[in-house]
């Protein structure tokens, strides 16, 4: 028994390479599991904001006050943290908006009649919307 | 600029129509003389609201010992525009002006099914060679409709008058139009992506705004028809579309 096991251990015809060749895929497989769950940690917080999509469908002047009605067409929900009116920040209504859903943010504002806003809406995660809007006169 | 920019700018999305109704449609043909003469004026005269009518006289009949007039001419509604299972009713105007008003102008429509005219209702002028509108609405549809081609025959009339002078009538407009059971919306694709509408927004003319859920999908340069319940109040409207890429088209009407 002894002497067949030291058969087995000292035989040099062929188990090296084999044992070499796991040992290199086990590290290979280890080696890329771990490149691949980095990728994926460090790029994550630019996927989600390229999952963020929202869009304006509407901006209404209201006395004191514009409302700017909100749509989620991303694939991920969103949380809207900054308002700029004219590049100034405003105060707002808290506002999140799940997937596909949408809503009147309400921002605070004393608006002249018949003059041009740039009305800018920020997320949480960074993205914007802005665009120019003419109140009424 | 990204990806969604340049898509955005590639996107461009048409309202070309938001209707509530039909346009009006008018006679195409002369008005055939059931009792009474034609004056003068063409039927042309009588398809557009601008003062210049074509003019019909009364004629003695005996019995029943009166002076009457009738005239009727057959409108067609584009069905295949306006179909009848998007219809609520039909409108029936007519513009007219008489020179006495001792009689009662009455509106009637062939009714297909029954073979016979249907009175829709009558007007009194209260003043004579004065312009008066005169607007009846009816619901039935299936009946005043010719389904196979859209013809609608009106029918003008004076009745139940024993009046003793001629009467002479003047049509400036005659028309027809199609009251939805809705509204009917056609949009086009001017651009060059597929564009998907995800949103519908009325705003009447008091300032209400009605928000509506839409998810249409239109190939470049597509023309799609839109049928739905949205309905608003008379007057000035506006109406804008909303795409997912955050493109916003505008209509107004009233």
């Amino acid at each position: 028994m002894m002497m067949e096991m030291r058969k087995i251990l000292w035989n040099r015809r062929g188990i090296s390479p084999v044992l070499s060749s796991l040992l290199l895929t086990v590290v290979a497989v280890a080696a890329m599991s771990i490149a691949i769950t980095a990728t994926y940690v460090i790029t994550g917080n630019l996927r989600e904001n390229m999952s963020e999509r929202f869009i304006v469908e509407d901006v209404w002047f209201k006395t004191g006050e514009i409302a700017v009605y909100l749509h989620n067409t991303g694939r991920i929900p969103i949380k809207i943290v900054a308002v700029y009116v004219n590049y100034t920040a405003q105060s707002f209504t808290p506002l999140e908006l799940g997937l596909s859903s949408h809503g009147w943010l309400s921002v605070a504002y004393s608006w002249d009649p018949n003059r041009v806003y740039h009305i800018n809406v920020v997320t949480s995660r960074g993205s914007q919307v802005a665009d120019y809007y003419k109140s009424p006169s | 600029m990204n990806q969604l920019d340049w898509e955005r700018e590639k996107e461009h999305v048409n309202i070309l129509l938001a209707t509530r109704f039909s346009p009006w449609y008018v006679a195409q043909m002369e008005y055939t003389m059931e009792t009474g003469k034609y004056m003068g004026g063409y039927f042309v005269h009588t398809q557009i609201d601008d003062g210049t009518a074509e003019q019909f006289i009364e004629s003695y009949k005996d019995p029943p010992g009166k002076y009457l007039l009738g005239i009727y001419n057959d409108i067609t509604i584009d069905l295949s525009s306006f179909p009848l299972s998007y219809a609520k009713s039909i409108e029936i105007q007519l513009k007219y002006s008489v020179n006495s008003t001792e009689d009662y102008w009455h509106l009637n429509a062939w009714n297909w099914k029954a073979n016979k005219w249907s009175d829709l209702g009558s007007s009194k002028p209260a003043a004579a060679w004065t312009w008066l509108y005169f607007t009846v609405e009816t619901t039935d549809l299936k009946k005043l409709v010719n389904e196979i081609d859209g013809r609608v025959r009106i029918k003008i009339t004076d009745r139940d008058s024993p009046d003793a002078t001629l009467t002479v009538l003047n049509v400036d407009f005659l028309a027809v139009r199609v009251t939805l059971n809705g509204s009917c919306f056609k949009f086009k694709n001017n651009g060059s992506l597929t564009a998907h509408l995800v949103a519908l927004w009325v705003i009447d003319s008091g300032g209400n705004r009605g928000r509506y859920e839409v998810s249409l999908f239109i190939n470049p340069g597509e023309t799609i028809t839109y049928w739905t319940s949205i309905t608003w109040p008379s007057g000035s409207y506006v109406v804008k579309v909303v795409t997912e890429r955050g493109n916003v088209s505008i209509y107004s009407g009233s």
